[in-house]
């Protein structure tokens, strides 16, 4: 039985086919209903708070935490902080490390090709004002990292490796255990960084095994309010990150002429967090407990992403102009497919798309590297999740047929 | 809710008649509109006093882009370039004659904002406008 029912937007939006889940994921009642009783019921400022209320909001704050651990095992809350998403998690990240002084002039960032701007914006900035260098890898024919031109660029003077866990392009899953054995091989001290937003909402990203050093993703792909972006560290290693940003709640003691950061994580949340959204974030954790976790969700995935590879063999014959900016193996991958094409322009498509009431994005997804070494400026993205059924699939191809059909 | 659209408007659409490259250009300038996929580059003549006697453009557009700019580029031939400047998506609103959807409005003044931004490099004044230039609120 669909998940769907869990969803009120979909009661709201009877004829809607949502395909946008890469952007973000629709919130189940209890999400929405954990934010309303938290801002009806529990809701105050957390930390130092003295009164019943404010404890009770703390509950909600830490217990997200918590589930958070559980998530992704890492190994207490310490390690986990909150920002606004997983851009801003990834720019305080970056700025610690030039503010510690561990990462600086002539020190080289590996990143793929596939990156999001999220995971490339930061560091580029970084190399305008610390001078370090950025590399990429290229990738494979199936859109996998290249891992030939991976250990060719791991230099001695590597000192980060920041890729993502899953393209919000092509979907194809990296195999971050073999980028953590050859890291590890060649020098144990290199960062190994995991942008995780596009794949904590789909599967299982275990930091513990995978040995990551730092990982960010963002809540609102999970199903939890926007304004929730989660930074894990290593324990050991946040130890000796100091924090580029500060304010009131991060700090032990301030003076006239100095300040001491506070302990950890506190010391990377200055300024009141979205209280309510690590509330609804924690809801969001729960319900993905309570359908079964990660594999259900893998279940529904794997059935929606035969059910699309399958349609796509039958339209591409029709559609040859249509490229399939991905891999069409079905292992590898999540349920995320760009098409390019000339027949129409990208816009006029998704334009189309919306007036049949399909919800899917049109553009270069903010991973313009990518689209450039594949020589487009955008693609039309559908993207899946739990709450897509099989007729969701087969109303996209239906209506692409159509509509590209008009342009022929 | 889906936009419907003139008949003049697909027209200009789907057959510009001021697509191309011009030649004997005084000005040309390149834009984009990222978010949409949407790039151009459009091709000015001018005269000595600064008035507009040719336009063209040329690039990969949607609808919206491509019928929008080759209206407005029709509609400027004759003003002087000062008044470009002056311009914004009221204008662009005012010569299609209809209001675009939220989600086109950048598409619909990305030829406003190429031709501004030719101007202004003609011009030589350092400024370079961007769509929160040319869209209101």
């Amino acid at each position: 039985m669909s998940l769907r029912s869990h969803f009120p937007v979909f009661s709201h939006h009877p004829d809607m086919v949502y395909l946008d889940s890469a952007s973000t994921a629709q919130k189940p009642s209890l999400v929405i209903e954990g934010m309303k009783h938290h801002m009806e019921q529990e809701y105050a400022n957390i930390h130092r708070g003295a009164y019943d209320l404010s404890e009770a909001s703390e509950v909600l704050y830490h217990g997200s935490k918590e589930a958070v651990v559980r998530l992704i095992n890492a190994r207490e809350t310490a390690e986990i902080s909150y920002s606004y998403n997983a851009t801003s998690a990834l720019n305080i990240l970056v700025t610690s490390l030039v503010h510690s002084g561990q990462l600086g002039k002539g020190d080289k960032v590996l990143l793929s090709r596939a990156e999001h701007h999220a995971n490339i914006v930061p560091w580029l900035i970084a190399k305008e004002t610390a001078g370090i260098e950025v590399e990429f890898i290229g990738l494979d024919a199936d859109f996998g990292l290249d891992f030939a031109d991976f250990e060719a660029k791991l230099t001695r003077d590597v000192r980060v490796v920041s890729l993502t866990a899953a393209s919000n392009v092509t979907g194809t899953v990296f195999d971050l255990a073999k980028v953590r054995d050859i890291i590890r091989s060649k020098n144990p001290a290199i960062l190994f960084v995991v942008d995780a937003s596009q794949a904590v909402p789909h599967f299982k990203v275990d930091v513990q095994t995978l040995d990551i050093d730092y990982l960010v993703f963002t809540g609102h792909k999970c199903m939890s309010d926007t304004g929730i972006g989660i930074m894990y560290g290593k324990k050991s290693l946040l130890k000796t990150l100091v924090p580029s940003i500060g304010g009131g709640g991060a700090i032990n003691w301030v003076h006239e002429d100095s300040f001491a950061p506070a302990g950890l994580p506190s010391r990377f949340e200055p300024g009141t967090p979205h209280i309510i959204g690590a509330g609804s974030l924690l809801r969001a954790i729960e319900f993905i407990e309570s359908i079964g976790g990660y594999t259900e969700i893998e279940r529904i995935e794997k059935e929606l992403v035969q059910c699309t590879l399958a349609r796509w063999q039958i339209f591409k014959k029709q559609f040859p102009e249509v490229r399939l900016i991905g891999s069409e193996k079905e292992e590898g991958r999540i349920g995320v497919f760009s098409f390019a094409t000339e027949l129409m322009h990208i816009s006029d498509i998704s334009d189309a798309f919306a007036d049949r009431l399909i919800c899917v994005r049109a553009g270069h997804h903010c991973a313009e590297p990518l689209m450039q070494s594949h020589g487009i400026t955008g693609s039309v993205r559908m993207s899946l999740f739990l709450y897509n059924t099989r007729e969701d699939v087969n109303k996209f191809f239906d209506a692409f047929e159509e509509i590209l059909s008009s342009a022929k | 809710m889906s936009q419907v659209y003139t008949e003049t408007f697909l027209e200009y659409a789907k057959n510009p008649p001021n697509k191309g490259i011009l030649e004997d250009v005084t000005i040309r300038h390149f834009e984009e509109n990222r978010s949409c996929g949407d790039a151009l580059e459009v091709f000015l003549k001018l005269d000595d006093t600064g008035t507009i006697e040719d336009f063209s453009f040329e690039g990969n557009t949607a609808i919206v882009t491509t019928a929008c700019t080759s209206i407005f580029g029709e509609l400027i031939i004759g003003m002087n370039i000062s008044e470009i400047l002056t311009m914004d998506e009221k204008t662009v609103r005012e010569m299609i004659g209809f209001q675009v959807s939220s989600r086109r409005k950048q598409a619909s003044v990305l030829g406003l904002l190429a031709v501004r931004n030719a101007i202004h490099k003609y011009l030589q004044d350092g400024i370079v406008d961007d769509f929160s230039d040319v869209l209101s609120g």
